[in-house]
């Protein structure tokens, strides 16, 4: 264990406190002790262990550094430059509206949006409906193509069969060989990708706020999953499904684009048969011509495309890719990844991949199943449809979100409740508290979290605690622990703990019950009864004692702890045990506000001695229970006959 | 004198506006803005000039620039004096209308302008990497390769320290080390135009 010095002085020799090292993360650490602690640090193996506590990683130049170094390759693949133009009616007479809708001149090119494989996006504008549209034509390097002009075409039909919410509208299409192009609707927003990207962003810093954005993350998914059964049903594949192929636009509105590796279901082809692994991402112009190229990009690409079995390629292979879509918005990554394509491909067809657990371990078990059958290598473990999938999604969904309306009430009611909780894992550390800490003891919930569960609990009362921790720890439920917990006003008050272990979570809920008032109580009916002449016990209306004052342990020389809970006959001696047996039930049977009293018994104290006793018991009110206390007298050895019948005298007078 | 290393290359542009911390500058910022120029279609005769009429104006205002405190500050006002120059040689190229081809630069200024729009954000994108990367450079000659390459690994690839350190065959402790020393000296030389 280092040895933390209090000083804000750094000893080399030490090791640096925790507040040392922070304010080291933070770059607030004075100049003149920062390289000490930079070589120490070096050096120390338990204080680089105690400085990854701190989450060096969390510093706002990181986050920062990290948002600006996030991939931009989005919706807007800017990263390729254009080096040709390809925009003669820019400068043509402004707006002629007599124009035939077919005509060239009816669209203005503005800007270049994107560009892709074999073609390029152009937002434009539409002269003769007066609104912005995106223009797609081939990219001039392969234009010339006719297998590239053939995929071009096929690509702007397939898209125009589509009528869908959820894909964009063909408007125009004008087949001129390598200056062919078609018009489509304009889809604005972002990529899913930068979703998913700045989701988990957001969920290394704040899990809980980012957990709701799960859900809105997996509504889109489902709108994807709609989206290729729909596809699906009108006999299409998608084949090239990834995070950047949807775009969500500021409303949610969920699009899938680029169905430029679309094809129709009953098509076979074999010429579209072709060694992925020999191809590059930016083709010679004479790999170009063969056609097939890059059919599914690495990330999402299925076991029978990565080999190269086409014939194979069906539905199950969208479903794949969704599974693949699901992996990638639940772990932040797609379920293989490696140095080069080769490397992802190899993966794909031997390896299983990882159970998004291992990565995010707080994802729920039941969704990663679902992802993994998804993504199984042969077709008939998968989901046998697109709609399967999103059924077993969204019904994961319906469960999910009724749980969580559940908890949330259930948080409500302990948010309500005057009793106080605590929420704390095995270490013990302090995850939640609820809010009647701050109602009733004054203390911020804030305050107790990362402390030690007892930190409030009075030094007097903590000597149990560990071996409370221990058997919590251990799945065992522990019960009225009575402890005073101390109040932010300094005061104490005495609470009744239940802690009870949540077994598969690893953690504990502990809830505080206020018994002030009644401890208190307690405590002025022992003071009085201290005060009264006799040996006195309480006794429950079973005959079990329920308190006995300072006399009582004297005269039998038991503790109050061996007494509090005992039979009163073990009082007695074994021959009077049954008798007394019967008279003391029958009389709290039919108890009436008279007093019973029993003369001639011999007492037995802890020690075996035996001695003879006077016993009276009355019924008194206490706690709103029926109780009885008994006043013991012992008869000394020579006048217990005199004492015994003053002592009577007496009573009778009163 | 004053240690360069500790300065900006904003401060060191101000202090000289002449010799080789701006020829640094130029460096970084020409390339950067003729390279955003022709990725959104602009043509290279085009490019060119308006790289040109940019940077030549930043060499006259620089000393007139205040961060504001706001982030991104300088990002914007080299976005706003872009705009301004695109505006100006689309005009120019309206009154002398020839065989011209490319996008509508007023198009294309009117969406730089606005500090919402994709464009922008791409821009704002480009330009934090760029920057970021020339100044990572020149910090390569300060810092072990091993130190540097732990920073990339930690801060930009949000690699596990502890795998990065076992990779490197360095203590926890030293690639933390290293992952802060050069997030300070990467904070100094990048005040102003990256905060």
């Amino acid at each position: 264990m280092p040895r933390h010095p209090r000083t804000a002085e750094f000893d080399p020799l030490n090791h640096p406190t925790p507040e040392q090292l922070r304010s080291w993360i933070d770059g607030t650490l004075s100049v003149a002790i920062r390289s000490q602690l930079e070589n120490h640090l070096e050096q120390c193996q338990a204080c680089a262990e105690t400085l990854e506590t701190l989450e060096p990683d969390v510093h706002p130049m990181v986050i920062r550094l990290r948002e600006m170094t996030e991939d931009p390759s989005s919706s807007a693949t800017y990263h390729e430059p254009l080096t040709t133009c390809w925009a003669e009616e820019t400068h043509s007479e402004p707006r002629r509206l007599n124009q035939s809708a077919d005509s060239p001149n009816r669209w203005r090119l503005l800007r270049l949006l994107a560009s892709g494989g074999i073609g390029e996006v152009w937002i434009a504008e539409d002269q003769l409906l007066m609104r912005k549209a995106a223009i797609k034509r081939l990219r001039p390097e392969t234009a010339h193509l006719p297998s590239v002009q053939d995929r071009f075409l096929r690509e702007a039909r397939i898209t125009a069969q589509l009528t869908h919410p959820c894909t964009v509208s063909v408007i125009d299409l004008i087949e001129d060989g390598a200056d062919s192009y078609y018009a489509m609707t304009l889809v604005e927003g972002e990529t899913l990708r930068e979703h998913v990207a700045q989701f988990h962003r957001k969920m290394r810093h704040d899990t809980d706020a980012a957990s709701s954005e799960l859900f809105t993350l997996l509504r889109h998914w489902v709108a994807v999953a709609r989206t290729i059964a729909y596809a699906h049903s009108s006999g299409f594949l998608h084949r090239d499904i990834k995070s950047e192929n949807v775009v969500v636009g500021a409303y949610g509105q969920v699009t899938v684009i680029d169905w430029g590796l679309a094809k129709r279901i009953e098509d076979t082809e074999p010429n579209e048969s072709v060694d992925l692994q020999t191809d590059q991402l930016y083709p010679t112009a004479t790999q170009a011509t063969r056609s097939g190229l890059r059919l599914g990009t690495p990330p999402f690409m299925s076991p029978e495309q990565a080999h190269g079995d086409v014939e194979a390629v069906d539905r199950r292979t969208d479903t794949y890719a969704l599974s693949g879509l699901l992996y990638e918005i639940l772990t932040g990554q797609p379920p293989f990844v490696g140095n080069d394509a080769d490397a992802v491909m190899e993966a794909v067809k031997s390896q299983p991949p990882a159970d998004p657990r291992t990565l995010k371990p707080f994802l729920p078990l039941r969704l990663c199943q679902i992802c993994l059958q998804g993504l199984a290598k042969d077709k008939n473990d998968r989901h046998q449809s697109a709609a399967v999938l999103a059924d077993e999604v969204e019904d994961w969904m319906d469960n999910e979100s009724i749980r969580l309306q559940a908890d949330e009430i259930r948080r409500k009611l302990f948010e309500l409740s005057d009793d106080i909780m605590l929420v704390f894992d095995n270490t013990p550390t302090v995850l939640w508290a609820n809010s009647a800490w701050e109602r009733v003891m004054g203390w911020k919930p804030e305050e107790l979290i990362g402390k030690v569960p007892n930190v409030l609990v009075h030094p007097d009362d903590q000597s149990r605690d560990a071996e409370v921790f221990a058997s919590v720890s251990r799945g065992e439920v522990a019960t009225g622990m009575e402890r005073r917990m101390r109040a932010k006003d300094g005061s104490y008050r005495w609470y009744s703990w239940t802690a009870t272990p949540i077994l598969d979570e690893g953690t504990t809920c502990a809830i505080g019950r206020d018994i002030d008032d009644r401890v208190r109580r307690e405590k002025e009916y022992s003071a009085v009864l201290d005060a009264m002449p006799d040996a006195t016990i309480v006794l429950n209306r079973d005959q079990t004692i329920f308190m006995v004052n300072q006399h009582a342990t004297e005269m039998f020389h038991y503790s109050k702890d061996e007494l509090v809970g005992q039979k009163i006959d073990m009082l007695l001696s074994d021959r009077f045990r049954r008798v007394y047996k019967r008279i003391g039930e029958s009389y709290m049977k039919n108890a009436t506000g008279d007093p019973l009293t029993a003369r001639n018994l011999i007492a037995r104290d802890k020690n075996g001695d035996e001695f003879e006793v006077s016993l009276r018991i009355r019924p008194v009110e206490h706690e709103s229970n029926m109780r009885y206390i008994g006043s013991i007298r012992r008869y000394s050895p020579a006048s217990h006959v005199s004492a015994e019948r003053s002592q009577s005298a007496k009573r009778t007078e009163s | 004198m004053i240690d360069q290393t500790r300065l900006s290359l904003l401060e060191r542009v101000r202090e000289t506006s002449t010799g080789e911390s701006w020829t640094e500058f130029i460096e970084v910022y020409g390339p950067l803005i003729r390279g955003w120029l022709v990725s959104q279609g602009v043509q290279q005769q085009d490019a060119d000039d308006v790289q040109q009429e940019v940077l030549t104006m930043l060499a006259e205002k620089i000393s007139t620039f205040r961060h504001n405190g706001r982030r991104g500050a300088f990002r914007t006002w080299l976005r706003r004096v872009t705009v301004n120059r695109l505006r100006q040689h689309w005009q120019a190229r309206q009154r002398n209308p020839g065989a011209h081809a490319g996008p509508d630069l007023s198009e294309l200024a009117h969406e730089l302008a606005d500090d919402t729009s994709r464009i922008t954000l791409f821009w704002d994108k480009q330009h934090d990497r760029f920057v970021l990367e020339h100044l990572l450079k020149t910090l390569e000659n300060r810092f072990q390769q091993k130190s540097m390459s732990a920073f990339r690994q930690i801060v930009l690839l949000e690699r596990p320290a502890r795998e990065v350190a076992l990779e490197l065959g360095m203590s926890l402790g030293s690639v933390r080390v290293a992952q802060h020393r050069i997030l300070r000296a990467l904070q100094d030389c990048g005040r102003g135009i990256l905060d």
